[in-house]
């Protein structure tokens, strides 16, 4: 089994033209999956985490969007082949679990029909064969009676038990990579916990490369390899999940790890939310996009003039970030101020 | 399922009584005699009174209507002492001006009716629903553009213009078709077809629009749902999206429309009937009413009443044909 990249992303830009202007929902990010490894990507809501992930799956509004970069899986580069290409590589190359799946599964069709139809779009198989498979896959990610459940409807589930369905569906062709858009959010904690062990356990069995797209940082520490920040459409943090957790390099990873509780840790600490919003992708700040929002900003300086590419880390490999900040003085300040995450 | 089949018949037939009840006492409440109506112009005091013994108006209200219903389980007589008739079951009783037991003349006009409903309402149903799926998934462009000013000049356009047309054209000018008639659908099925194309297509043109528009709408809202994003994702055909899953979860509204346009159809296209000279219920009913010829307005009003409460009853449980999160209980 090769265990080259079987994702890599150069440079990806997906800019939408709306009635106001270009919104720069991705402006040049790029990363790499192995398989049998999670890359986790970090960010807040409009950061562009999701655009990237549908653009992985050529599901982006191919109507309003134009995309750039290289973006290949396998051997395809997604944004040159064809819609047809794309489509037949859907849901069998690489396939997608959605952040909630109540509404991410079709509420009028059972269960065991949604899977099993997942199946037959990439096997010429029979539906009574289909549909063995589909008990089969709910019988693999935990689901108690697969057979009974495979008849009900997905209002018939509770959130975690639809959730493992939303995997089995999502895993029924054996897809290289799994893009998982923040699959624990709209979970009870406990349920979270299962289903996140569940994806580690699948991974190990399928040997497939994972993108795990979140804004909590504390599932990150537990399944990810590697993480990459990402902050008005671009990366400004990226590296493996113990550099960035132990040693983050970015305010604002800084301001991401502030804001997560911990159990661990002393319980006086406060939660310092990072002030301010996510910039308008519409009109991103000029310079470092985070500047506005950035505690230790030179201003004036260059930090509102110059934007800053992402530059490896001096001595700590493969972990790089984009700040104009001195090396010395984010240690500082790291050392200071911002709460450790345990990995 | 079964329960709710029960209570959802039980239902329909309380509304129909009621209904029945109305009108019943919606006609009497009409100052018009009519008695007067069947004696005629010149007509004596004496023939007037001779002629309420007959129909039995001077029984209390109650009595008469008891004596209608009645008449359609179970058949009644009809008439005072030698001169009564027996009145078979279904017995809506006898048209005041011409005699006739109501249930023949509906036996007749019956068919012309359901075969102008059914097949109009088959036309419409295809043409909204394909027209309004083509529309939501070209949003925006010319095809979508062009089949929603359809629908508008649709709807915007009278009945008997767009028949008149329609005769002008394929009737007269073309000479593609016959003459609307009613021929058998069990006879001659090609004739039925050929004499009932052109109140079909008068119908659909100016009915497709409301669906169509309606279908549009609702796909349009179940495509920004995250489980036709779902459906992508699983590497589906557009077509099979479009067609099966997002036309699917639109159902909904789209039963419930077509279900009750069915069932107002069924009862009769009064202005259809009268462009192409068909003798349906429509027909049938106005010429009634005009009459004050209360066993026929009676009789047309409770199968309207029938087609519209059964096909809101059958739309009710389509509800749960479509929709698995209705099927409780």
């Amino acid at each position: 089994m090769s265990t080259g990249t079987y994702l890599e992303v150069e440079d990806l830009k997906v800019h939408f033209r709306t009635e106001d202007g270009i919104v720069k929902a991705v402006d040049g990010v790029s990363f790499g999956v192995e398989r049998g490894k999670t890359l986790s990507i970090v960010g807040e809501s409009g950061s562009g985490k999701s655009v990237t992930s549908l653009t992985m799956l050529g599901l982006h509004n191919t109507r309003t969007a134009t995309v750039s970069g290289r973006l290949t899986i396998g051997d395809v580069d997604i944004v040159s082949a064809k819609p047809e290409t794309v489509r037949r590589m859907r849901g069998k190359d690489m396939s997608m679990i959605f952040q909630d799946p109540l509404t991410a599964l079709h509420p009028f069709y059972s269960i065991g029909r949604q899977i099993s139809e997942a199946y037959r779009i990439h096997h010429k198989v029979g539906k009574d064969q289909a549909w063995k498979r589909a008990v089969e896959m709910l019988d693999r990610v935990g689901i108690p009676e697969p057979a009974r459940r495979a008849k009900q409807y997905p209002h018939e589930f509770s959130g975690g038990m639809r959730q493992r369905a939303m995997i089995a569906m999502a895993l029924v062709n054996d897809p290289n990579l799994i893009i998982a858009d923040e699959p624990t959010t709209a979970l009870d904690v406990t349920v979270q916990a299962q289903i996140l062990d569940l994806l580690e356990d699948l991974q190990r069995e399928f040997h497939s490369a994972i993108i795990l797209i979140t804004h909590d940082l504390g599932v990150v520490s537990q399944v990810a390899d590697d993480v990459l920040v990402m902050y008005g459409g671009r990366a400004v943090e990226k590296g493996s999940v113990e550099r960035v957790m132990r040693s983050p390099e970015h305010p604002y990873t800084w301001g991401l790890l502030n804001s997560v509780p911990s159990l661990k840790g002393d319980s006086n600490d406060e939660l310092v939310p990072i002030p301010g919003n996510p910039p308008s992708l519409l009109n991103v700040p000029p310079g470092c996009a985070f500047n506005p929002r950035c505690a230790h900003a030179m201003l004036p300086g260059p930090c509102a003039i110059v934007r800053p590419e992402l530059e490896v880390v001096p001595g700590d490999g493969g972990h790089s970030a984009a700040c104009h900040l001195p090396v010395d003085e984010r240690k500082a300040i790291r050392e200071s101020d911002v709460r450790k995450v345990e990995v | 399922m079964l329960r709710f089949i029960v209570r959802r018949t039980l239902l329909a037939v309380v509304t129909l009584a009621l209904i029945s009840f109305m009108t019943f006492m919606l006609f009497f409440a009409v100052p018009a005699d009519p008695a007067r109506t069947v004696c005629g112009q010149r007509c004596t005091a004496e023939q007037l009174e001779n002629v309420r013994e007959s129909l039995g108006l001077n029984e209390p209200i109650m009595t008469q209507y008891g004596e209608f219903m009645a008449g359609i389980f179970v058949g009644r007589d009809l008439g005072e002492g030698e001169f009564a008739t027996r009145c078979d079951a279904p017995c809506f009783g006898r048209s005041f001006l011409s005699n006739e037991d109501v249930s023949d003349m509906i036996a007749r006009a019956l068919p012309i009716s359901a075969s102008i409903a059914i097949g109009a309402w088959i036309l419409q149903t295809v043409i909204a629903v394909g027209l309004g799926v083509i529309a939501a998934r070209k949003r925006g462009t010319l095809i979508d553009r062009f089949s929603i000013g359809a629908t508008l000049v649709g709807a915007a356009l009278p009945i008997y213009f767009v028949g008149a047309m329609l005769l002008l054209i394929f009737r007269y000018t073309l000479e593609w078709l016959p003459q609307p008639s009613y021929i058998s659908p069990i006879v001659n099925p090609l004739g039925w077809v050929g004499g009932m194309i052109l109140p079909w297509l008068t119908i659909a043109l100016i009915g497709f629009a409301f669906d169509a528009r309606m279908t549009r709408s609702q796909m349009l809202e179940t495509l920004d749902e995250d489980f036709i994003r779902t459906s992508r994702a699983k590497g589906l055909r557009d077509r099979v999206v479009y067609w099966r899953h997002a036309l699917r979860a639109s159902m909904t509204p789209i039963a419930t429309s077509a279900g009750l346009g069915l069932g107002g159809l069924l009862s009769g296209a009064v202005v259809t009937e009268t462009v192409f000279g068909l003798n349906g219920l429509g027909k049938m009913s106005v010429q009634a009413i005009t009459g004050r010829n209360l066993p026929i307005v009676m009789a047309t009003v409770l199968i309207a009443a029938f087609f519209i409460v059964v096909s809101t009853a059958v739309v009710d449980m389509l509800y749960a044909v479509i929709d698995p999160r209705v099927r409780l209980g």
